[in-house]
């Protein structure tokens, strides 16, 4: 491995930490602004990470940004703020209090709505580079 | 006071979050380099790897005193959380869409949705397995029973006795 190499897995490593812990607390400050027993915090992350993630492939392919730099912030920032862990562990969570359709929604709604915030994301990153 | 964040939690998420992140990395490299970059393979092995794992550590830190809270921040919110990741799977199947290969796309949907539900049954049951397995131990150490070779059956009955 190279230094290079080293350096660049270094790097997304350490900006997966700190999305990591991003969405720690913003998980945190959403269930206490917001109490509902739907999992709004996983919600709100995952549809932002998912419009962030294709706005930053967007200036990318347009060539407004260097693929190092997408490296850090999609590989590592967005991959470690966003979960599909945590999205499928709170699925169970609701299924298991008998809440089948917040579940439904909960997972259908973040799939969907995932999908078109990344559409967006495309979107408006193409337009504006 | 159950919002105040302390700092030991902010270190667990942050050095699970750094673990999860490199392992996810180097993983998905890996996954590239045996099976190609033609449909992310990487993406959806490591995120129903990261849902079993969430449902067999929950389960665990339920039920067992194993996992304290702080650990199960380490591992779960730190390391499962970054090593899973739901931004890549929109955007892969966003450009599968958009490359015009619409069953791909369809197929690593519907791959992520159920094998991630999947694997959380799954991981649930092999936590549940762990849990009967170290309660049975227990309950034989506790008995004196340990090492020997009594039936579950006789480890009740000898523990009505008690």
């Amino acid at each position: 491995m190279t230094w290079t190499a080293l350096a660049l897995l270094g790097g997304i490593s350490l900006a997966g930490a700190l999305g990591a812990v991003t969405r720690y607390l913003l998980g945190n400050l959403v269930t206490t602004w917001l109490p509902t027993r739907f999992p709004l915090g996983t919600f709100c992350i995952n549809l932002s990470g998912a419009f962030l993630i294709s706005f930053i492939f967007a200036l990318v392919s347009h060539k407004a940004l260097s693929t190092s730099l997408q490296a850090m912030l999609a590989t590592g920032f967005l991959g470690g703020y966003t979960t599909f862990s945590t999205l499928n562990w709170e699925t169970l969570l609701l299924l298991r209090r008998g809440e089948s359709i917040r579940a439904l929604c909960y997972l259908g709604g973040t799939y969907l709505l995932g999908l078109g915030m990344a559409a967006l994301g495309l979107g408006i990153g193409g337009w504006l580079a | 006071m159950k919002n105040r964040v302390t700092l030991r939690q902010l270190v667990a998420v942050l050095t699970g979050g750094f673990l999860g992140t490199m392992t996810r990395y180097l993983f998905s490299l890996a996954i590239q380099q045996a099976l190609g970059k033609g449909w992310p393979y990487d993406i959806l092995l490591i995120n129903i790897t990261g849902a079993l794992l969430i449902a067999l550590i929950s389960t665990l830190a339920e039920t067992t005193m194993l996992i304290g809270p702080t650990r199960r921040l380490f591992l779960v919110t730190g390391f499962l959380g970054a090593y899973t990741t739901f931004s890549s799977l929109a955007l892969g199947t966003l450009n599968l869409l958009n490359g015009g290969a619409t069953l791909p796309a369809f197929l690593y949907l519907l791959a992520s949705l159920l094998g991630g539900l999947f694997a959380i049954v799954l991981g649930v049951r092999l936590g549940q397995g762990g849990v009967y397995w170290l309660k049975k131990r227990q309950r034989m150490r506790s008995l004196g029973l340990y090492n020997t070779t009594h039936s579950d059956e006789q480890v009740l009955e000898e523990e009505h006795r008690v």
